[in-house]
């Protein structure tokens, strides 16, 4: 019986002795610094102030919606259908804009405009979809005069022909994702200041000279090395702000490997996360050639939740495509079943492996034989079923165009 | 403690592990699941709401961890990670044929609410309360999920019986 099997195969699964020990030390230590940060001195406050002020500021001279998405899109703007549709809920308007759509995967452009100035130019969006699956909508530009906030929400996995109905949902201002070189000749070698958790790890303390990033608010990186002379990446955020997600540190070095951290050499901190390398210390910091950072977290902004209803028709761009019978083995267990080629780029449908159908898997020669210049990829694979979509940098003409895989051209009409 | 349900260690006793299998039920991966664990009791800490009682302090770690097990995967080096699968540590595989790795390979909006329905054995009106959304959308999401899994569990009658 499915349910008595789920709860079989779940009951088997537990945290490891590891994480719930770091989750004793987080409850331990968070009760400790709940006390220390109840009452922010004048200058965090006055801090805070003068960071919203250069918010407001930077928000002020951005363009209108509008302005911002026919920018974006640039000659993709001939392909936007299906909008229109309008939905009011918590005081927002959700208005749909329009959707390109290769078929497979979509990208969905929603106004929302709300007279109350809860939103910003870092808002994100979460709607429950049908006829998708969704990866949820980022900001793509904010118009703070009249409080409109332009959203790009991609889709894929698209049925129903397109049909799309998006309902409930959340915006959420103030989201931040960033991903930010840091230079390893600028690591200092000279220890930095450690404070230890209650379950014995070291942890760089906030406070120390650290790095800010233009657009980052609420957020000072620190990077270095412990006495032991182990390295450490210590995000700091201020009160109000959290991470929405593990932060992720990437050192690569002379020889082309790379180092990432696993669970347990990241701490979670009441203020931040404190991250370390294994195997990567002041010895070896020589061989470090870069370092890469990437976070998600948030601001103190409240979420707007609401009741949101809207539906539209992603119609797919027209093109060429396989025949409804094609197939072709790529590898043992790997089958394309189709190939689409349209002005946005080209899609690939398979069953089996994704690892067994890198990018390059598939080539587009244009009339004439020349190459289009890509843009975006995009892969997924959900229980064997996946798709492999390769978009142009701009719409290319597709008349007298040809596909290959792995080299194989394929016949389209 | 009287009120154990205002203690966030009691709270970290008893829910951890049910966190923990939530966040898994939607991510597939142990790591994740760990960070979304801790995750989600630091927004606790942060928080401290005033729960009326274990049921009410259950239900608010549970939408938590939905929210930050959604949150998870759409940090943006997971929406790419196709070309980068190379250089991650494989994720453990779930038994073969069995539920988990169904309820793994549904699309992803699925998963939590089969989750909650039949590892929590929550009620449709209290998976609406947990996500935020309509118990009609709910019902719509279980409906499809079942004929999903039915379709991936078809070979295994004794598995996909009781969908």
């Amino acid at each position: 019986m499915f349910q008595k099997d789920y709860k079989r195969d779940l009951s088997g699964l537990s945290p490891s002795p590891a994480a719930l020990e770091r989750l004793d030390g987080l409850l331990k230590g968070g009760r400790r610094q709940r006390l220390m940060l109840r009452h922010p001195g004048r200058r965090a406050v006055a801090a805070a102030v003068l960071c919203a002020l250069l918010a407001l500021t930077a928000a002020a001279a951005g363009p209108t919606v509008w302005d911002a998405l026919t920018a974006h899109l640039g000659s993709f703007t001939a392909y936007l259908t299906g909008g229109g549709a309008n939905s009011v809920s918590s005081g927002v308007e959700l208005t749909v804009a329009g959707a390109i759509s290769d078929g497979a995967s979509a990208k969905v452009y929603l106004i929302a405009r709300d007279r109350e100035g809860r939103l910003d130019g870092r808002a994100s969006a979460a709607l429950d979809l049908e006829g998708a699956n969704s990866w949820g909508a980022r900001a793509l530009a904010y118009d703070e005069e009249s409080g409109t906030l332009l959203l790009e929400l991609e889709a894929d996995g698209l049925t129903d022909g397109g049909a799309l109905a998006l309902t409930g949902g959340t915006l959420t201002p103030g989201q931040y994702w960033a991903t930010r070189h840091l230079d390893p000749a600028g690591v200092s070698h000279e220890p930095l200041e450690c404070t230890v958790t209650d379950y014995g790890r070291a942890v760089l303390l906030p406070g120390q000279a650290g790095q800010t990033f233009d657009g980052l608010d609420g957020l000072t990186l620190i990077c270095g090395f412990d006495s032991t002379g182990t390295f450490h990446l210590r995000a700091v955020l201020e009160k109000g702000y959290s991470m929405t997600a593990p932060v992720q540190v990437f050192a690569v070095s002379s020889d082309g490997s790379a180092c990432i951290p696993e669970p347990e050499d990241r701490a979670h901190l009441a203020d931040g996360q404190d991250v370390v390398l294994p195997g990567v210390s002041r010895e070896n910091w020589d061989q470090v050639t870069d370092l890469w950072v990437s976070l998600s977290y948030k601001g103190p902004e409240e979420p707007i939740e609401g009741d949101w209803t809207l539906t539209l028709t992603a119609r797919e761009t027209a093109g060429v495509s396989t025949p409804a019978d094609f197939s072709l083995d790529v590898s043992a267990g790997t089958t394309v079943t189709g190939v689409s080629l349209s002005p946005l780029g080209v899609v690939v449908e398979y069953t089996g492996q994704p690892g067994d159908l890198p990018p390059d898997a598939v080539e587009v020669a244009l009339a004439g034989g020349s190459s289009p210049e890509w843009g975006e990829t995009s892969a997924w694979n959900w229980g064997g079923e996946g798709y492999l979509i390769r978009r142009f940098a701009a719409p290319a003409e597709i008349e007298g165009a040809s596909a290959a895989l792995f080299g194989q051209t394929v016949p389209l009409a | 403690m009287d009120q154990w349900w205002n203690d966030p260690a009691e709270l970290a006793g008893r829910y951890a592990g049910e966190v923990f299998r939530l966040a898994y039920a939607r991510t597939g991966r142990r790591a994740d699941s760990e960070d979304v664990m801790q995750e989600v009791f630091l927004r606790l800490l942060r928080a401290r709401p005033a729960f009326r009682d274990g049921d009410h302090a259950r239900a608010w770690l549970l939408r938590v961890a939905s929210n930050c097990a959604n949150d998870w995967f759409r940090a943006p080096w997971r929406r790419r990670e196709a070309p980068l699968s190379d250089a991650l540590p494989a994720p453990e595989a779930p038994r073969p044929g069995g539920a988990l790795e169904a309820v793994l390979a549904l699309p992803p909006k699925y998963r939590i609410p089969i989750h909650l329905y039949y590892y929590e054995e929550l009620s449709v009106a209290e998976i609406a309360a947990v996500l935020g959304r309509s118990e009609g959308a709910v019902k719509t999401q279980l409906f499809r999920a079942r004929a999903m899994l039915r379709d991936l569990l078809k070979e295994d009658e004794d598995v996909s019986e009781g969908l």
